[in-house]
């Protein structure tokens, strides 16, 4: 009797750890071959790239036309070029192809345009290689009693003591050049700290969306982003930010956000965009991939993947005749405009 | 009607899980047996595969270490049918991809109470089977990713578990069997959306829809406990495998967690009260 029992109760239970393990869901492995990893580095796009929409790409077309070139025994080298054809499709500085041999990157929108900045002419001419420099912000006070300060990357964490030291010492000026040209972006929580220094209440600087399942249209709500003003010193005076097209990620959202600031002006060149937070994945061969997974609106709620235009009546190139005369031409306007108010 | 009877256990367990044995005790202390605490302290060797689809659709694998801790007790209130388990583990792993050039830590953190009902079926054999209540916190870690580094693990559980003992000796030397089985059955868990950042949620502090509730249509847990207790003198040296499956499919993201170890440990009966007893109630024999 007890072992027809016990014999029941392990039929049970061996039964429904079966089924327990055939539960488990199903996922897609693709093969470590050119076919299996040209699909996977399709599927992750495929299923989390979040721009498919806004860029009007057909994902589908754009697969067929380079699948095709795949062949059974090309090498890996080959594989990738074909894959960094595909990427360019994409238009996006955030994407990047990562193997042992190279790194695939779209730079069009750089390459294409004018470079508008040149750091040895800020440093000899307008610097005198005589500057403050921390938290990875050069800062001095022009002659004209403007505040000047270059900001190389958002990747240096800003310091907010270093902050108060910064804009304690440039308190004097009349106005403040913050010059995020070449920046390449970084982290956004160094978007926050800088830009938390001049707001004087909360204030509705974007938004935040993320995809919530594999379709191309499958994002959630659009969420408000706030910043909170510092409770240490602010800058309350005029302020000019010179961006070129070489600003891009989380140096395209700080121009967003302070070009929506009342006293805040921008100049130079629309910024480089960048606006999707990047995500990571790899294939089966050990290639790493980043991509646009979340995007981040402006305070009107646009996207600004593609950049983020100067101020009205602000729209300036570097005129490089001038350059080589040791003239900043879109610095000398930003120190008039301020001299000038 | 074993089946009807199991739920039943289940069920018990799960209650008798929330209630302090205190409430449910009454009897005279003088004639309380002796109930002697069965510890045992495990250090346990083995391997880990991860895949978690938020991070990456690659599965990694590598060795993983974990120390445990396991505490079983007749209960108070009727402890020759019930006794009480509480179970620590902490696990860690380093794990590589198949190309070898990304690599993943992880790290788990698990404590569980089961009260079970059991039953002897001859002598030195019993079977148990109850209720548990378990806590997992945890994360993978993976160290290419750039804004999806990382995910973290937290659930809470009550499901059920079932228990067979066997103490017998080999020529002069006490020997206890045992097996142990855990199965979640329902619970709330963490997991983010298929592409929120953590920047979203933490940062920005978007944190709708985060917690789910789980059953076995999202998530699957499953525990395997085997272990022979070669008591030599006051203490028993433990050898023994331990399973573990964490499987879970919410928001489009599959995360399968599997460890197979290899467990070493010293375990032991502790006598709390040098009062006198009637009787022992151990959880051996």
């Amino acid at each position: 009797m007890v072992v027809q029992k016990l014999s029941k109760i392990a039929i049970l239970f061996t039964l429904l750890s079966t089924l327990l393990f055939q539960s488990c869901h199903k996922v897609e492995v693709f093969t470590d071959d050119p076919y299996g990893n040209f699909d996977a580095l399709w599927s992750i796009l495929d299923e989390h790239y979040c721009f498919f929409e806004y860029k009007e790409l057909d994902w589908e077309e754009i697969r067929g036309k380079y699948r095709k070139k795949l062949t059974a025994n090309m090498t890996s080298e080959e594989l990738f070029d074909v894959c960094d054809a595909m990427l360019m499709e994409l238009k996006d500085g955030h994407v990047n192809l990562t193997a042992a041999h190279n790194t695939s990157r779209y730079w069009e929108w750089l390459y294409g345009s004018p470079e508008n900045y040149q750091e040895r002419l800020i440093d000899e001419y307008y610097l005198d290689f005589d500057y403050r420099y921390t938290s990875g912000i050069k800062y001095k006070i022009l002659p004209q009693n403007v505040g000047y300060m270059y900001y190389e990357s958002f990747s240096s964490t800003i310091g907010e003591g270093n902050l108060d030291q910064i804009l304690a010492y440039l308190a004097t000026s009349t106005g403040l050049i913050i010059d995020v040209r070449s920046n390449g972006g970084g982290s956004l929580s160094n978007v926050e700290t800088l830009v938390s220094r001049f707001i004087n209440e909360e204030t509705l600087v974007g938004y935040i969306s993320h995809k919530t399942g594999p379709g191309h249209r499958e994002f959630s709500e659009p969420y408000p982003i706030k910043y909170t003003p510092s409770p240490r010193i602010r800058y309350q005076k005029p302020v000019v930010v010179l961006a070129n097209r070489g600003t891009f990620s989380a140096a395209n959202n700080f121009v967003s956000v302070m070009k929506a600031l009342p006293r805040v002006v921008v100049m130079g060149d629309y910024t480089g965009g960048g606006s999707g937070l990047p995500f990571s994945s790899e294939l089966p061969n050990g290639w790493s991939i980043r991509f646009s997974a979340s995007p981040i609106y402006d305070a009107e709620g646009q996207h600004t993947e593609f950049g983020v235009a100067p101020t009205d009546g602000f729209k300036i190139d570097m005129d490089l005749e001038q350059a080589s005369k040791g003239v900043d031409t879109i610095l000398e306007r930003a120190i008039a405009y301020i001299a000038g108010l | 009607m074993i089946v009807r009877k199991t739920v039943w256990c289940i069920l018990a367990g799960v209650v008798f899980s929330f209630l302090s044995p205190a409430t449910l005790c009454g009897q005279d202390p003088e004639r309380e047996p002796l109930r002697p605490v069965a510890t045992a302290f495990t250090l346990e060797v083995g391997r880990q595969s991860a895949l978690d689809t938020y991070l990456t659709p690659i599965r990694y694998g590598g060795p993983m270490l974990s120390l445990g801790y396991e505490r079983l007790r007749a209960a108070s209130f009727a402890p020759e049918q019930w006794l009480t388990r509480h179970a620590v583990l902490g696990t860690f792993a380093s794990m590589t991809n198949p190309e070898g050039n990304g690599s993943m830590l992880s790290g788990y953190f698990d404590y569980s109470f089961a009260m079970l009902r059991r039953w002897r079926v001859c002598d030195g054999l019993w079977l148990a089977g109850g209720g548990e209540a378990a806590l997992t916190l945890g994360g993978l870690y993976n160290l290419r990713n750039s804004n999806n580094p990382a995910t973290a693990k937290a659930a809470i559980d009550l499901g059920a578990t079932a228990m067979a003992s066997y103490h017998f000796r080999i020529k002069r030397l006490p020997v206890t069997l045992r097996y142990q089985a855990s199965l979640p059955v329902v619970g709330i868990f963490f997991s983010p959306e298929f592409g929120q950042s953590y920047y979203e949620m933490f940062y920005i502090g978007n944190c709708d829809g985060m917690v789910h509730f789980g059953a076995w249509h999202n998530r699957v847990d499953l525990r395997n406990y085997i272990t022979v207790d070669l008591h030599l003198g006051k203490r028993a040296l433990r050898l023994g495998y331990r399973q573990v499956m964490r499987t879970t499919h919410v928001n489009h993201i599959d995360t399968q967690v599997f460890t197979h170890a290899f467990v070493l440990g010293i375990s032991g009966e502790i006598f709390r009260s040098v009062r006198p007893a009637r009787r022992i109630v151990s959880v051996y024999h």
